[in-house]
């Protein structure tokens, strides 16, 4: 019999205290990957704080990353599908994975998440872009905004 | 998305968006502007992208005036109807030119297709509408349709070349470059070996890996045959050769299929193009026989080593556009082209999009108005109905 599968905690901006298997976040997040190796993580005692993470997010971050250590020789269509489903989700739930992902420095999720964005933007009006992304303050003086909506009135 | 995204992140998405819907999304935003409009954006962007057929176009020249675009990974994609065909401006020069004269494209590079009328280059970003126009009037050449033409990028000095070589007066091979950097031709005859083969008369080099590649070969020997690499840096050549099995076989072309040397031979007895593709750059013992398709031209290999080709088979006056697997099998035929006027008679090329500017005009990229911008509205109309 082997030794039991190490594992780590993770803390959420809830304080929700995640256990999961060392290799799964090792291998996926170069940050937990860092903490392992430099010993800065004690697991005894330590708890890795994610205070801009939400359980929900992480909880999903988790999974994926579980999904991907365990499913890694499927074949490449079922990852994708796997992967669809995994993203759909609204464009708050989009925008906290990817910041979690990009906190946590996972690189292959972080992938996923700028094609899916790439392809929420593809072909979309500047007006729908702003709203997807919500950006009310453009920054354009209105002398700008009306020369460019006179110049392009197609991009809008 | 709740908030707004940090500018790091709204960067690396947008390295991944193509070329010519980031002309578009500099109006979403002052941040957005400066992002996309920045110098080592459209660098990172074209290092990022240049692999990736999504970027590949074919560049055909339309009229005196006028050229298509065509993306073609997404010709074959039938619920993306109608296929992506944009139209651009091409430049025009008060010029000695016959008044309808047309342009023929001989090369590309990074972004840019080099076209040619008897007097004078163009270089133009078909994305950004960025472009210049280079006289070589004062080179004397005894026949005009002779000039082997040749245009790339020199990363050690941040220069685009043009390279134009002919047989003179007396023979003799010569040797030009153009250098947009410094705006002023370079004479290379030195360069030249000593013992020159003859370039076959294939009108544009290849640019791929800092050199510029050209074929050459005789039909009465095969001692010559091969591929003349000048390398714009050092500014000297070499040579590779081609695959012994190719010897004697007639006629063959040079091309780059995802980012290798590749030669296709079409054998016209067979009505079969076989396409070799040098895998290892300038390993020869690297020549593999990689497609065998129907009698055509190959463009592009797709993201799923799919082969997009010209298809020659039948005595067909449209361009058609064909999609083959690794086996030769037919997958499918684009949709009828919209613009029924292609011909084959018509200048055409492919290259890959880009943001790229000369380094003199990035500043003033939102004042091309006159230029580049205007014919966006215009094929962006022509795309809608």
């Amino acid at each position: 019999m082997g030794s039991p599968v190490k594992k780590i905690m993770l803390c959420s901006s809830e304080k929700e205290i995640f256990s999961v298997e060392e290799q799964v976040m090792v291998q996926h997040s170069v940050i937990i990957n860092n903490m392992i190796e430099d010993g800065s993580y004690n697991h005894e005692e330590s708890k890795i704080p994610l205070d801009c993470v939400d359980s929900k997010t992480l909880k999903k971050v988790i999974d994926y990353c579980t999904h991907h250590t365990h499913h890694h020789n499927d074949n490449q269509e079922d990852l994708e599908a796997w992967d669809a489903q995994f993203l759909n989700v609204d464009s708050n739930g989009l925008y906290d994975l990817l910041m979690a992902a990009n906190y946590l420095e996972i690189r292959n999720l972080l992938d996923l998440i700028y094609g899916t964005i790439k392809n929420m933007i593809k072909g979309k009006k500047i007006d729908e872009i702003r709203r997807i992304f919500n950006i009310k303050d453009h920054g354009f003086t209105p002398e700008e905004e009306e020369q460019n909506r006179k110049e392009y009135p197609h991009f809008y | 998305m709740n908030d707004i995204l940090p500018p790091e992140l709204i960067h690396r998405i947008l390295l991944r968006v193509p070329a010519r819907d980031l002309f578009r999304l500099r109006f979403i935003s002052k941040l957005w502007h400066s992002l996309i409009s920045d110098r080592d954006f459209a660098e990172s962007h074209y290092d990022l992208n240049s692999a990736a057929s999504s970027h590949s176009h074919f560049f055909l020249v339309k009229n005196c005036t006028h050229a298509w675009c065509i993306q073609l990974d997404t010709l074959f994609d039938v619920a993306a109807a109608p296929p992506t065909h944009k139209e651009v401006f091409l430049p025009s020069r008060k010029m000695p030119s016959l008044p309808c004269s047309l342009f023929r494209t001989v090369g590309s590079c990074r972004g840019f297709v080099l076209l040619k009328k008897p007097d004078f280059l163009v270089i133009l970003n078909p994305v950004t509408g960025s472009s210049k126009t280079i006289s070589y009037s004062h080179i004397k050449v005894p026949c005009h349709d002779l000039i082997q033409y040749g245009f790339g990028f020199d990363a050690s000095r941040d220069d685009y070349l043009i390279v134009l070589s002919w047989l003179d007066n007396y023979m003799q091979h010569r040797l030009v470059c153009f250098s947009l950097r410094t705006n002023s031709w370079i004479n290379l005859d030195a360069a030249l070996p000593k013992s020159m083969c003859r370039w076959k008369q294939q009108l544009s080099g290849w640019f791929l890996h800092g050199a510029i590649h050209w074929l050459c070969y005789s039909s009465q020997d095969y001692i010559d045959d091969g591929i003349l690499i000048f390398d714009l840096k050092e500014r000297s050549f070499s040579k590779i050769s081609m695959p012994k099995q190719l010897e004697g076989c007639h006629p063959i072309n040079l091309i780059i299929l995802g980012g290798c040397l590749a030669l296709y031979w079409n054998d016209v007895d067979n009505n079969k193009t076989k396409i070799w593709v040098m895998k290892e750059y300038k390993v020869p013992s690297s020549w593999i026989l990689i497609y065998e398709i129907p009698y055509g031209m190959p463009l592009c290999i797709s993201n799923r080593s799919d082969i997009i080709a010209l298809n020659f088979t039948q005595m067909y006056s449209n361009i058609r556009f064909a999609k083959y697997n690794v086996s030769g099998e037919l997958l499918n035929y684009s949709p009828p082209p919209r613009p029924q006027y292609y011909h084959f008679s018509e200048s055409f090329c492919v290259y890959t999009e880009s943001l790229l500017l000369f380094s003199d005009d990035i500043k003033d990229w939102d004042k091309k108005k006159k230029t580049g911008q205007e014919c966006f509205e215009q094929h962006d109309d022509v795309a809608k109905d």
